[in-house]
């Protein structure tokens, strides 16, 4: 058999593989896609809660049906909930995510609970963490990439930068813990600076989370970075050096202009990987309740991947489909932050 | 008046190198190289595809330095200074040694920008728009981007771009220019104006011309290294010397054999304006 036979069948049997793979995968995302939508809206059985929430009334879900089964048994549901629930019920259609739910505030009472305090401690995680992570990420991979010798102790860095994307988010969550909220205490509670935005004087704040955060996205960040640069064509580096530039003018004027889009988009993939994560941010100290909105980065605070566990986690009907909404927030702020990477990406692209 | 008859004649080199050997992972590509470059003079590097032109080439100007599996052995030497000492900053050298490449390569900016990247590093702003037209006009472009300094140098053809390349490294000012394989990818019209043009610049510097083209060698240059692959697997130079005695009397067998085998008889194109 000739090579260029066997290549062409290996790469028949690769491709099968991916195409297989890529089933796999999409299948997953649509269930679970489809699972989230379909608990995020749907028919409930509601006692109470018609009065504003002054009244102190607050609604009782009894029951709650999927989105498919109350477009399919309407009229099932509706005629069973009324021997079920006898006086006082009221069978409405609700979705769970909806305008008041993104802009509203904590409350007691499900149907008027809001996702806001969430949304801005998951914007203000994802603000710290591209302010930490980015500029720390992007140097080390310029390091590695440019102005590090291929030695043994340049390959063990590397190695180990490989080896930290893979660490679980828990163990980053509690090296956030030891490091951020109790080593650096005094300065992530803002006692230092004489903020006292926490209810309790601990580091367990927004910056200790968002740092947290900027570490964990940290290993991804340079690895794209790396890939990025080192994407960047030799020779476009060679002309660059011989007009007698230094290796600083050749990262600046060439290397970053044209690794940037690159690099820009690999740091929005992997913020959206760990804005997404529960685990470490419960770790650092996510609050289970916050009432009041952060407003600065020494606050206590709440993240949309927390809350959505946390809600998913209660019995109470109602709060199935609060989770489903909160989920479908946070997967609105990962679909807008990956568009904004693709059209970062395209832009360069087509200007080059 | 006092000075010998003798020294009046030797040449003096802006450029040379002595035993030079380029090593890829410690295996040699070239050996023993020993040649010299002279202001006024265009030498052609001749030789096969793996002969170690371009190996030598970018020994000259310490390109090799960013390629962590090549070294460098013997000297270079430029105005009698070693560029290997440790006292010597590269990139200082590679504005005194400019290069132009094969695949013609414009950095992806403004035809302006190309030439005055490079320039601005080096000489003073105020000047740079002056330098800029210096570099364009001396490389024959200025007639035809004059209008469009602001535009992409990537919208320029193959050979505007060679040109705006060796405008780029005019704009420099070096005394050298290494030039390796600058017209290969050009087709046979643009192929003449970058001749035509190193013809021009040759009075000013050293120029340094790789090329596979045994012709273009015949046509350009005033003196010839011709390099072959021995059978130690290594580049060697096999003859050094003015082009006329290289084409017409070769000492080495191989040279003629290459020359004859390439060029033919054809000699009648040569462009010598000295
Ligand atoms: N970066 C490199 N690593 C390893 N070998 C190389 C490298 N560059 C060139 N070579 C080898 O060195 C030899 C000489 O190449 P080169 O100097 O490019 O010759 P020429 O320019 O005359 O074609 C060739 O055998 C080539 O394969
Ligand atoms: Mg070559």
């Amino acid at each position: 058999m000739t090579p260029a036979r066997r290549r062409t069948r290996s790469s028949a049997a690769l491709r099968v593989l991916f195409a297989f793979a890529a089933l796999i995968a999409l299948t997953s995302v649509t269930a679970v896609v489809t699972h989230v939508v379909n608990t995020s809206a749907g028919l409930i059985a509601i006692r109470g809660g018609t009065e504003s929430a002054a009244t102190g009334d607050a609604a009782q879900v009894l029951a709650s049906w999927t989105l498919l089964e109350s477009m399919v048994y309407r009229s099932v549901i509706e005629r069973d909930a009324v021997e079920r629930f006898p006086d006082g019920t009221r069978i409405e259609f609700r979705s769970w995510l909806n305008p008041a739910f993104i802009t509203g505030g904590y409350s007691a009472d499900p149907t008027r609970t809001g996702v806001r305090g969430a949304l801005i401690g998951s914007l203000w995680l994802i603000v710290i963490a591209t302010i930490a992570a980015v500029p720390a990420g992007v140097g080390a991979a310029i390091y590695l990439q440019e102005f590090s010798a291929p030695h043994r102790l340049h390959r063990a860095m590397r190695e180990s930068v490989h080896l930290l994307a893979g660490v679980p988010s828990v163990v980053f969550g509690l090296i956030g813990l030891v490091i951020f909220a109790r080593l650096l205490g005094p300065l992530t509670s803002g006692a230092i600076f004489g903020v006292r935005a926490t209810r309790v004087p601990t580091g367990r704040t927004i910056v200790s989370a968002g740092l947290t955060v900027a570490l964990m996205t940290l290993p991804r960040i340079v690895i794209a970075a790396e890939q990025a640069i080192g994407a960047v064509a030799p020779r476009l580096r060679l002309a660059a050096f011989s007009v007698g530039a230094t290796r600083w003018q050749v990262v600046r004027d060439h290397v970053l202009p044209q690794a940037g889009p690159e690099i820009c988009a690999g740091a929005i993939f992997a913020l959206t990987r760990a804005v997404g994560d529960a685990a470490a941010v419960i770790i650092v100290g996510a609050s289970t309740v916050v009432l009041t909105d952060p407003s600065t980065p020494f606050a206590a605070f709440t993240a949309l991947p927390v809350i959505a566990y946390q809600w998913a986690m209660r019995p109470d009907p109602s709060y199935r489909g609060l989770a489903s909404a909160a989920l479908l927030v946070l997967l609105l702020v990962v679909v807008v932050l990956n568009v904004a990477a693709g059209v970062v990406r395209l832009r360069a692209r087509r200007t080059r | 008046m006092t000075q010998d008859v003798g020294v009046a004649n030797e040449r003096v080199d802006t450029l040379s190198t002595e035993e030079l050997t380029v090593t890829y992972d410690d295996i040699p590509v070239v050996s023993d190289v020993t040649v010299g470059f002279a202001r006024g003079e265009v030498t052609a590097l001749i030789g096969p595809a793996g002969s170690g032109k371009t190996s030598v080439l970018r020994a000259l100007n310490r390109l090799h330095d960013l390629t962590p599996i090549a070294r460098v052995h013997g000297s270079v030497r430029l105005h009698g200074k070693d560029i290997y000492d440790a006292d010597v900053d590269a990139f200082e050298i590679r504005r005194r040694v400019g290069m132009v490449f094969e695949t013609p390569t414009p950095f992806p900016m403004s035809i302006y920008d190309n030439v005055a990247w490079g320039a601005r590093m080096h000489g003073r702003p105020s000047e740079l728009d002056a330098v800029v037209e210096h570099g364009l006009r001396r490389a024959g472009l200025w007639d035809e981007v004059k209008d469009k300094l602001r535009q992409s140098a990537l919208r320029l053809s193959a050979g505007q771009q060679q040109r705006l390349c060796i405008a780029r490294t005019i704009a420099i000012d070096p005394d050298v220019i290494l030039m390796d394989e600058v017209t290969a990818p050009l087709d046979p019209i643009s192929t003449g104006k970058v001749e035509d043009l190193i013809l021009t610049l040759r009075p000013d510097y050293a120029i340094v011309l790789a090329t596979h083209n045994v012709q273009q060698a015949g046509r350009l240059s005033d003196r010839v290294a011709f390099f072959l692959v021995d059978e130690s697997r290594a580049g060697r130079l096999v003859e050094w010397a003015d082009t006329d005695s290289v084409f017409f009397a070769p000492r080495d067998a191989r040279t003629e054999a290459y020359i004859s085998g390439r060029a033919g008889s054809d000699m009648s194109a040569r462009g010598r304006t000295g």
